[in-house]
């Protein structure tokens, strides 16, 4: 056997034990959910229902009725800036880039930015989160209760 | 006749002529025949005696070949590590070229891909969202972690924002409705 041949079955062998790379997904599709907490004694919005066990705890636990007040999916090119419209603002997503698969889950990097009503920035930050998992972002007061905005993204 | 003559012919050693008229005078001589008599069995008992000595020391030499085997070291066994090494050494050339070509498929790999997992890991737990970086221009943020139901799900990361009273102060002079 020559050496050549034993250089790249050793070669080959390694190749096929490195980290399975996740294809670098070209967009993302998110879900924005905007929930509006209060206690008005009216419980959880049936939309909602998917959020139950998060909202049933600290810090939420503070309120006994949750509404849902807006809903919308927003495609996100990488790299690209995607503004969506929201109830309380603007929000503007950045797809930064989508990291190693980890069970069978994608890894995604986003750039939040959120827009009060005003005009004025309320938070700007970098997260990774899974796929399969959303990010919440609350707090801020709105007419009647306390504002909730929740993000979920995916990416082939 | 010769005793010197007597001898070799008793030891064969003389030419055919001289082994007849050997014969001749012995018959001739009843002293000659008793000395050719006596020299056969000196003869003979010397060979038995040479006989004896010879098989005794051969049974004294095998005895002590024996002890000397019995006393030397067995020689290694061919092991498994061994075999591994003579394989090694045949082909160590080979082991280092793909080995080389290996390691920089690996280097190549890592650089290119840095956050990968291996193939064939257990896959790996999933993990709660990470802020990597967080402003609030007009008021804090504080990040908080909800355990999520499932004991195998990861929490669930929130933001929470606390408005500063500039921002309050605003909310309250919109009051617009949702």
């Amino acid at each position: 056997m020559s050496r050549f041949v034993v250089a790249i079955l050793v070669a080959t062998a390694a190749t096929a034990m490195m980290p399975a790379t996740a294809a670098r997904a070209q967009s993302a599709q998110c879900v924005v959910t905007e929930i509006v907490a209060s206690n008005d004694k009216k419980g959880l919005d049936a939309r909602l229902d998917r959020f139950k066990g998060k909202l049933s705890r600290p810090p939420f636990s503070s309120w006994d009725t949750f509404v849902l007040v807006g809903e919308q999916s927003v495609t996100a090119e990488r790299l690209k800036p995607a503004s969506a419209p929201l109830t309380q603002g603007t929000l503007t997503l950045l797809f930064k880039d989508k990291m190693a698969a980890q069970g069978g889950r994608a890894r995604l990097r986003f750039g939040v930015d959120l827009d009060n009503r005003q005009g004025r920035r309320s938070v700007s930050t970098v997260v990774v989160f899974d796929s399969s998992d959303p990010l919440l972002i609350a707090g801020e007061p709105v007419r009647g209760g306390t504002y909730i905005l929740a993000l979920g993204c995916s990416a082939q | 006749m010769k005793d010197e003559d007597l001898l070799r012919y008793l030891d064969g050693e003389l030419s055919p002529r001289e082994a007849r008229e050997a014969e001749a005078a012995i018959e001739a001589s009843p002293d000659a025949r008793r000395k050719l008599d006596a020299m056969r069995q000196l003869r003979d008992v010397v060979a038995a005696r040479i006989e004896a000595e010879v098989a005794d020391a051969e049974a004294e030499l095998e005895g002590s070949w024996r002890k000397i085997a019995a006393a030397l070291p067995e020689p290694p066994r061919a092991g498994v590590w061994a075999r591994l090494r003579e394989w090694f050494d045949a082909y160590r050339g080979h082991v280092l070229t793909g080995a080389l070509a290996a390691s920089a498929g690996v280097v190549l790999t890592l650089v290119l891909h840095p956050s990968g997992r291996m193939a064939g890991a257990p896959p790996e737990a999933a993990e709660a969202a990470v802020v990597e970086s967080l402003e609030v221009p007009e008021g804090s943020g504080t990040i908080l972690q909800v355990p999520s139901d499932d004991k195998n799900a990861p929490a669930t990361t929130v933001i929470w924002l606390t408005p500063g009273e500039k921002d309050e102060q605003a909310e309250k002079a919109e009051d617009a409705p949702i």
